[in-house]
């Protein structure tokens, strides 16, 4: 083993905890509401509920087609859809390692642990490329 | 005393299982109201969150292979509500892990870093796939899913592996910690080695992550513990934390791509953190290494439930 002192976790981790913990708590509330608002009909759906079983065998691209139903970024404009409004809890959730990254960033940037900051910008820059919807593939 | 509660959880299980087995891919979907099978969804979410809790592997794990196999929905919405069961569940525990210094920040990093790359390149092949033919991911997840049971049934991990010095990487990363044995209260200082070994395993990973809505967690020990040497806790630890990593990049692209119906997704998630809390507390009490085997039966019997789906069968 290696000398007692080389051994240590990394600063950073109780603050990423801290981080998690709440957003993680935001997150699940803000997708809970947005989904009692679909279940109970005070957001009116893309897709009617009776209906919904019509369509959620269909592979994806017949759904969409069929539904008319947000892909990208347009849930936010769609927002007062249904069936759009848990995707706000859901983009909250997916991005709560983002926010966490972004100050690993700052964090290890001040420390001057240059091996962690590039770790850190790829792993951003990955996450925010597939995040933007920038990235396509050809059918 | 343990007998009688595994007993009443297997009668929940197939109480619970039944119906959708029955009913799965037959005209009854069309009879059932609309709310049918999203409730029968909630409740086996549910009893997915408890016994992959007592079994010791995540839920994506679990629900993939079911869902796809049991349930009317699509396998596009399936991977992408798996991979939001995985992150939900990841996220859940990862606060606790990284305070007890039992999930390593330093270690899930890199290994996060390789997979989140190949889970980009997977989540992309996958839809790629399921457009050209459904059943090319249908049979490529029971294989898998196979492949996964046989890991399962021979992996054996060490509980504290000797690691005597870490490699250029592991010094260059700094990829060590410190953590306290709660059942001895001693400190333990662990490093890795074979680094560059273990980051080719994160690729297996990612892929399988992306392609699938595979949480991955069953492959993340392996590498961790076995590959890498770090010990057993922080191996399962450190697996646990880096899926809400891995998966976020993933969970976007299928976001984007619209495959993430929330009257799947929801439910899905509130149950298998609902059960995951029920399995938790039932842990001391029930014999891992039984529900352990019993959910190895269950993923091969969904294993080959995919295979004979792809195959028309």
């Amino acid at each position: 083993m290696e000398e007692t002192s080389d051994f240590e976790n990394a600063a950073e981790q109780q603050l990423y905890a801290r981080i998690v913990y709440h957003m993680n708590h935001l997150g699940l509330f803000v997708l809970v509401v947005g989904f009692v608002l679909y279940l109970t009909g005070m957001l009116a759906p893309h897709v009617p509920l009776e209906d919904l079983h019509k369509y959620w065998s269909l592979p994806l691209d017949q759904y969409l087609e069929k539904t008319g139903a947000p892909t990208g970024w347009q849930w936010i404009s769609e927002l007062g859809y249904g069936d759009a409004a848990p995707l706000l809890g859901v983009a909250v959730l997916a991005s709560i390692t983002i926010v966490c990254y972004l100050v690993l960033f700052f964090k290890f940037l001040q420390r001057g642990i240059r091996p962690l900051v590039a770790i850190t910008v790829i792993e951003l820059f990955l996450m925010l490329l597939s995040a933007s919807n920038l990235i396509q593939i050809a059918h | 005393m343990k007998q009688n509660i595994l007993f009443k959880l297997i009668l929940f299980l197939i109480t619970f299982l039944l119906p959708s087995i029955l009913l799965a891919g037959t005209p009854a979907e069309f009879i059932m109201p609309w709310w049918g099978w999203p409730t029968i969804l909630f409740f086996t979410t549910f009893l997915i969150g408890i016994f992959g809790v007592m079994a010791g592997i995540g839920g994506g794990v679990l629900f993939v292979p079911l869902a796809t196999s049991f349930f009317p929905f699509h396998i596009d919405f399936v991977r992408g509500t798996g991979l939001f069961i995985a992150l939900g569940s990841s996220l859940a525990a990862a606060p606790h892990l990284l305070e007890k210094n039992l999930a390593s920040l330093k270690l899930a990093m890199p290994a996060a870093l390789v997979a989140s790359t190949f889970a980009i390149i997977g989540a992309f092949l996958g839809l790629w796939l399921s457009a050209l033919n459904p059943a090319y991911i249908q049979g490529s997840l029971g294989v898998t899913i196979i492949s996964i049971v046989f890991i399962m049934l021979f992996a054996k991990n060490s509980e504290n592996p000797s690691v005597t010095h870490g490699n250029y990487l592991t010094q260059l990363l700094q990829i060590n910690g410190i953590y306290t044995e709660e059942t001895t209260g001693k400190e333990v200082r662990w490093t890795v080695h074979n680094t560059t070994k273990g980051m080719f395993g994160f690729v297996i990973v990612g892929l399988l992550a992306g392609i699938f809505g595979l949480g991955a967690g069953w492959a993340n020990v392996a590498i961790l513990n076995l590959v890498m040497g770090a010990p057993v806790k922080v191996a399962v630890a450190t697996s646990s934390f880096a899926l809400s990593i891995t998966d976020s990049t993933a969970a976007w692209i299928y976001m984007n791509k619209g495959a993430v119906l929330p009257m799947l997704t929801v439910p899905s998630m509130v149950g298998i953190m609902l059960g995951a809390k029920i399995g938790s507390k039932l842990l001391p009490k029930v014999k891992p290494s039984v529900i352990r085997n019993m959910v190895i039966g269950v993923l091969f019997f969904a294993g080959v439930r995919s295979l004979m789906k792809a195959f028309g069968i």
